[in-house]
C-alpha cells in the first residue's frame, strides 16, 4: 500500500506535493503542540495524585497507631481544666491579682490560633509593667503551675532603666487549649 | 460507474512507465572498456567510442549503453535525433525509462553461448551472449510488414548463423513487460518464464534521452522523493500521535480512578490527621515548655555567679527565632568589651548550652552593646519551683 501511495504521490504535480506536505506538517505541529500541553498537565496531575495517595497510605497504614497516640495524649488532659478564650483572660487576671500585679497588668483580647473540631487553641498577649522581681517570680511560678493548660509561647524581660535591679517589665504570649465536648 | 478514488491502493503498485522504442531506429555496437574502469570512466570511454563510430556528433544522437561494473565490454546504442517525431517524444516526458526494446533483455541471467531472438512488427533482434554478463552481439534484421512466417523463419536462421554457435536459443514473440515496481533498486522485465533484472544504476544508463534533460529529471525526482519522505515522516508522526492520544485517554481514565480513590479516602485521612495534630499539640504542651526565667537563671548563675558584675542585661527575649523554645537572646551592655569574651566562654562551659553566638551592636554613649544568642540542649532546662 505504501508503494502504491508513493507512486501516487510522486505522480502528483509539484504544487500538489508541496500542499500535501505542508498540510501534513502543519497538522503534526498543531497536534504535537496541543498534545504536549495536555501531556504535561496530565503528567503533573498524576504526579500530584501519586504523592497525595502515598501520603494517604502513610496515614492509613498508621491509623491505629495515630489514634492510639491521640487517645493517650488526650487522656493526659482533663477536659474541664482546659480553658476557652474567656477563661484564659480571666485566669491570667486572677493570677496577677493573687501576686499583687493587678495594677501592672495590661491584657490584649485572646485570639483563636487553631480549631479542628476536637480542640481549640487560643493565644493571648499581656504586659506586666514595672513589676517588682519577687512578685513577678511568684506570678511566673503560678503560671507554670497551670501548665499544660496554659503554655508560655514567648516572653520578653526588660529591666526598668530607673531601677534595673528591682523592677522589670514582662511581656508574654500564652496559649491555652480547650478540648471541646 | 466510477472506480473508487482509492482503488489504486487495492490494485497494488502499477508497473513503472517505460517507453520501449523500435530496435530498428538504433545502431548498436559493442565497445571494449578498460579493466578496472569506474562508471564515470566507462561513460567517457563509451561516448568517445560512439563519437568515433557515428557519422553524427554526439549532441545529435539519442544514446544509451549497457555496462555492468567490472565488465570489459559495453553495448552502446544510438539513434539520430531527427528520426523521432515531437509527438513520439512528448510521451517520454513522464516516463521513467526510454530505451530500445532489446535493452529490456540485457539483464537476463543466461548460460554461455545463448541467443535470444526478439520478434517485433518491424523486424527481429538477436541478442547473443558468449559469456554471461554483457551481450557480445546485438543484431537487428528488418522485416517487411507483410512478411510471411517463412520469411520470418528465414531471417531468424540468418540471424542465428550471424551469431555463430549458440547452445541455447530463446524466442520471445514480444518485448518483455515491466513488473510492478516493488522497489527503486531494480527494474524487472518479464515474459513468461523469461526474467531480466536491471539494477537501477545500470537501467539509468540505458535511457537514451538527452543527458542534460535526464539530469534535470533526476534532480526533480530526487526532490520529489525527499518530499515523499517528509510526507511519510509527517504521516508516521500523526500515527504515533494518534497512538499516544489513546495512551493519554487510557491514562486519563486511570487518573480519574485514582482521584476517586483519593476523594473517597479523604474524610478518613483528615480524621487521622486531626488525631495526629491533637496528639502533637498535647505532647508539645506537656513536654515542650518554654522556660525563660529558668534559662536566664542558668546563664547568670545563682546570685549572678557566672555573669561579670560589669555586664548589665538590658533585655531578654525568648523568640529570636520563631517557635524555637530552646533559644534565648540576651541583650547586654558593658563598658569593658573584653568582659564579653570572658562571659561567652563561661556560658560555653555550661553543660546545658549547645551553642552561643555573640554579636556586637551599635550603641550610643561609651557602653558597648552585644546580643548573646544561646541555644540550650533540648530537655536540659527543667521547670523550677523556685527561680
Amino acid at each position: 500500500m505504501i508503494r502504491s501511495l508513493r507512486i501516487y504521490f510522486l505522480g502528483l504535480a509539484l504544487r500538489e506535493k508541496l500542499l500535501v506536505v505542508a498540510i501534513l506538517a502543519i497538522g503534526v505541529m498543531i497536534w504535537a503542540s496541543n498534545f504536549s500541553d495536555r501531556t504535561g498537565r496530565f503528567w503533573r496531575a498524576q504526579r500530584t495524585t501519586t504523592a497525595a495517595l502515598k501520603e494517604q497510605d502513610v496515614y492509613l497504614n498508621n491509623q491505629a497507631k495515630i489514634e492510639a497516640g491521640a487517645k493517650t495524649a488526650a487522656a493526659r488532659l482533663v477536659p474541664s481544666e482546659t480553658l476557652n478564650a474567656t477563661r484564659l483572660f480571666t485566669t491570667i487576671q486572677q493570677i496577677a491579682n493573687e501576686c499583687g500585679l493587678n495594677s501592672n497588668l495590661r491584657e490584649e483580647q485572646p485570639t483563636q490560633v487553631m480549631s479542628n473540631g476536637q480542640l481549640t487553641v487560643n493565644a493571648m498577649r499581656f504586659t506586666i509593667s514595672n513589676a517588682d522581681w519577687p512578685a513577678l517570680e511568684k506570678f511566673y511560678l503560678a503560671l507554670n503551675q497551670r501548665s499544660p493548660y496554659i503554655a508560655l509561647k514567648s516572653a520578653q524581660l526588660v529591666p526598668n532603666r530607673a531601677n534595673p535591679a528591682q523592677q522589670l517589665t514582662f511581656i508574654a504570649t500564652v496559649s491555652a487549649v480547650e478540648i471541646l465536648p | 460507474m466510477c472506480a473508487s478514488p482509492l482503488s489504486f491502493l487495492r490494485s497494488g503498485p502499477p508497473p513503472p512507465k517505460i517507453v520501449l522504442l523500435p530496435d530498428g531506429l538504433f545502431f548498436t555496437r559493442v565497445v571494449v572498456i578498460s579493466a578496472g574502469a569506474t562508471a564515470a570512466d566507462a561513460a567517457a570511454q563509451i561516448e568517445l567510442a560512439l563519437e568515433a563510430a557515428s557519422p553524427f556528433p554526439l549532441s545529435q544522437l539519442y544514446h544509451g549503453w549497457f555496462w555492468t561494473p567490472g565488465a570489459e565490454q559495453a553495448v552502446v546504442f544510438a539513434a539520430y535525433r531527427r528520426r523521432f517525431t515531437s509527438e513520439q517524444m512528448a510521451a517520454w516526458a513522464d516516463a521513467e525509462l526510454v530505451m530500445p526494446a532489446c535493452a529490456a533483455l540485457f539483464g537476463a541471467t543466461v548460460e554461455p553461448a545463448t541467443t535470444i531472438v526478439l520478434a517485433a512488427a518491424d523486424g527481429l533482434t538477436a541478442v547473443h551472449w558468449e559469456t554471461p554478463g554483457v551481450p557480445s552481439r546485438v543484431v537487428f534484421k528488418p522485416l517487411d510488414p507483410e512478411a510471411t512466417d517463412d520469411d520470418r523463419a528465414r531471417v531468424r536462421e540468418e540471424l542465428l548463423r550471424a551469431m555463430g554457435g549458440s547452445k541455447v536459443v530463446l524466442d520471445l514473440p514480444a518485448p518483455p513487460a515491466a513488473d510492478p515496481a516493488q522497489s527503486d533498486r531494480e527494474v524487472v522485465f518479464r515474459s513468461g518464464d523469461f526474467v531480466s533484472r536491471l539494477p537501477a544504476p545500470v537501467a539509468s544508463a540505458l535511457d537514451v534521452r538527452d543527458k542534460a534533460d535526464l539530469a534535470a529529471l533526476r534532480a526533480a525526482r530526487h526532490r520529489d522523493v525527499v518530499l515523499w519522505r517528509v510526507a511519510l515522516g509527517c504521516a508516521a508522526a500523526l500515527l504515533l500521535l494518534g497512538l499516544a492520544e489513546i495512551g493519554v485517554i487510557a491514562g486519563g481514565s486511570w487518573q480519574n480512578t485514582r482521584i476517586a480513590v483519593q476523594k473517597a479516602r479523604a474524610p478518613l485521612v483528615e480524621k487521622i490527621k486531626a488525631s495526629q495534630s491533637l496528639a502533637n499539640l498535647i505532647d508539645d504542651l506537656v513536654n515542650k515548655r518554654l522556660l525563660p526565667l529558668e534559662m536566664v537563671t542558668t546563664l547568670v548563675g545563682l546570685d549572678n555567679k557566672w555573669k561579670p558584675d560589669d555586664i548589665t542585661i538590658t533585655r531578654v527575649d525568648t523568640s529570636p527565632n520563631t517557635d524555637e523554645i530552646y533559644t534565648l537572646l540576651l541583650e547586654v551592655q558593658t563598658a569593658n568589651g573584653s568582659l564579653i569574651n570572658v562571659y561567652e566562654s563561661q556560658i560555653r562551659k555550661l553543660p546545658e548550652c549547645e551553642d552561643v553566638k555573640v554579636t556586637a551592636k551599635p550603641s550610643p554613649g561609651n557602653r558597648l552593646t552585644f546580643s548573646v544568642v544561646v541555644t540550650f540542649k533540648p530537655g536540659a532546662i527543667k521547670a523550677a519551683t523556685h527561680v
